[in-house]
C-alpha cells in the first residue's frame, strides 16, 4: 500500500480468515457480529470507528452492502475499500458471482460457519435462548417464523480440518432443523480470494473492490452492478 | 378496555390480547374501533419501540403474532367492509427470497385496514405476480425483498407488472429497498414500515 496509514475494520465475523491475511503490524478492528441483524447500528458505529482513527487512513472494510447497512457511511478524510459483495456469504464464496449462481441454485439456503456455530448464532440454540425467555409455546412460533422457509442448512469451512470440527459443532443444529422443518444438509468449501484481494488490496481497479474516495458518502448503488438496478422508471 | 387491549399486544400477550378482544366485542364494541385503536394503534408504538432499540426482532414478532390471532378473531367481521378490486392487494417477496416476517406483517396490518390481501408467499416469480393480477384485479402489487441480492428480480416483476393494460401501481418495501432503488426500479411507491406500507396502499389504490 502507499498510502500513509493502513487500517482494517471488520465484522468479527471474518476474524479467523482475515487473521492469516493480515500483516502483523496491521491495525485492525473488530465489531460485534450481530451487527447485521440491527442493521440501522452498522452505519453509526462504523462511522465511530472511522472518525476516532488518529490520521488519514485507506481503511479496508470488512463488511459489504449488508442489508444497507453499510449506507450512509462517510469516508470523510479516509479512502475506503470493500469487498464489492452483498455480505459475508459472498466473501465466504469468493466472489459476488460466486454468490449469485449459488443464491438462485437454492435460495433457501442457511449458512453456518464454525464463527457462527461457536458464537451459537443458530436455530438450535437461538431456539433454546427463546425458550429461556419467552416459553416452549412462543419460542416455537418464532423459531418457525424465523427458520421455517429455508430448505437447505449449509455449513462453510476453508479447510478440511476445519470442517470435520464444524461438522461436529452442527451435527445437532442439522438434526434439529431436519426434525422440524425437514432442511436438507450440505457442506461447502470457502473460498478465501475475496478477502485476499481485499487485504492486498494491490489493485484497486479490480472490480470485485469497491474504493470509496475521501469526502464520499456510501450508497446502495455503489455495491450494485447496473443489472441488479436497472433504471426503469421515467 | 382498549388501552388494556393494547398494552397487552405491546407485551405480545397473545392469549390475553384475543380474550380482551372477545369481551369488548361482547360488549358492544364496533370490530373496526378495536382493530383500528387497540390493534393497529399497539402495533404502531411496537414499529415505534422496534425503530428505537428498545425492541428487537423477537418482540416484534411476538406482538404481531398477538396481533394476527386477535386478527383472526375480527376478521370476519370486517370482511362486509373489505372491498372487492381496488380494496384488493396482491402481495409477495420477490424470486429469491425467502424471507417473509416484514410481508406478513404488512399482511395484518392492511387487513386491519380493510384491505383484502392475497398472499403469494416467499420466492414468487414474475409470472405469479402477473398471473395473480390477471386473476383478482388488485388495487396496489406489494413486492418485498430482505436481501438486496434479490433486488434484480425484483426490478425484473415490476417490469413485468408494468406491462399489464391496466399497470397496476406496484408498492416496495424490505430491509433491501431504499427509496431511490424503489424509484430506479421503476416503483409507484416505497414504504419503510408497515405502518407506511397500508398508508402506501390507501393512497395508490385512491381515484386519481
Amino acid at each position: 500500500m502507499t498510502s500513509p496509514a493502513t487500517a482494517v475494520l471488520s465484522c468479527r465475523v471474518l476474524q479467523d480468515l482475515l487473521e492469516p491475511l493480515l500483516p502483523d503490524e496491521a491495525e485492525v478492528t473488530y465489531l460485534d457480529y450481530g451487527l447485521h441483524t440491527r442493521p440501522v447500528e452498522m452505519a453509526p458505529t462504523l462511522q465511530r470507528h472511522l472518525d476516532a482513527l488518529p490520521e488519514p487512513s485507506t481503511v479496508l472494510v470488512g463488511y459489504g452492502l449488508c442489508g444497507n447497512g453499510v449506507v450512509g457511511v462517510e469516508s470523510g478524510p479516509h479512502t475506503l475499500v470493500f469487498p464489492r459483495t452483498h455480505d459475508c456469504i459472498g466473501m465466504m464464496l469468493g466472489s459476488q458471482q460466486r454468490y449469485e449462481e449459488e443464491f438462485y441454485a437454492e435460495p433457501g439456503t442457511y449458512y453456518l460457519t464454525r464463527g457462527w456455530l461457536e458464537s451459537g448464532d443458530d436455530p438450535l440454540t437461538t431456539y433454546h435462548r427463546y425458550e429461556e425467555d419467552y416459553g416452549t409455546v412462543r419460542a416455537e412460533r418464532l423459531i418457525d417464523k424465523i427458520y421455517g422457509s429455508y430448505r437447505r442448512l449449509r455449513v462453510i469451512a476453508f479447510s478440511e480440518e476445519e470442517m470435520e470440527r464444524s461438522r461436529q459443532l452442527a451435527a445437532p443444529v442439522a438434526q434439529f432443523c431436519r426434525d422440524r422443518w425437514g432442511m436438507a444438509y450440505d457442506e461447502y468449501l470457502g473460498d478465501p480470494t475475496l478477502l485476499e484481494k481485499l487485504i492486498g488490496a494491490a489493485d484497486v481497479d479490480d472490480p470485485d473492490l469497491l474504493v470509496v474516495p475521501p469526502g464520499t458518502t456510501v450508497t446502495q448503488e455503489m455495491f450494485l452492478k447496473d443489472e441488479d438496478l436497472p433504471l426503469r422508471s421515467g | 378496555m382498549l388501552e388494556e387491549i393494547r398494552q397487552a399486544l405491546i407485551i405480545g400477550d397473545g392469549d390475553r390480547t384475543v380474550a380482551l378482544v372477545n369481551d369488548a366485542l361482547a360488549a358492544g364494541t364496533d370490530p373496526q374501533v378495536i382493530t383500528d385503536d387497540a390493534l393497529t394503534a399497539g402495533m404502531r408504538e411496537v414499529g415505534e419501540l422496534f425503530d428505537r432499540g428498545e425492541y428487537f426482532i423477537p418482540e416484534m414478532l411476538i406482538a404481531a403474532d398477538a396481533m394476527e390471532q386477535a386478527m383472526e378473531v375480527l376478521k370476519p367481521l370486517l370482511a362486509a367492509d373489505a372491498g372487492e378490486g381496488s380494496g384488493t392487494v396482491v402481495i409477495g417477496t420477490v424470486q429469491g427470497d425467502l424471507h417473509d416476517i416484514g410481508k406478513n406483517l404488512v399482511i395484518t396490518m392492511l387487513e386491519g385496514a380493510g384491505f383484502r390481501v392475497i398472499d403469494l408467499g416467499v420466492d414468487v416469480p414474475a409470472t405469479r405476480f402477473v398471473d395473480a393480477v390477471r386473476e383478482h384485479g388488485p388495487g396496489v402489487v406489494g413486492l418485498g425483498a430482505l436481501l438486496t441480492t434479490a433486488l434484480a428480480r425484483m426490478g425484473e416483476t415490476i417490469a413485468a407488472l408494468k406491462e399489464l393494460d391496466p399497470a397496476p401501481p406496484v408498492m416496495v418495501g424490505g430491509a433491501a429497498v431504499t427509496a431511490e432503488a424503489g424509484e430506479r426500479l421503476g416503483a409507484d411507491g416505497y414504504a419503510g414500515n408497515a405502518k407506511q406500507a397500508v398508508d402506501l396502499a390507501a393512497h395508490l389504490v385512491a381515484p386519481r
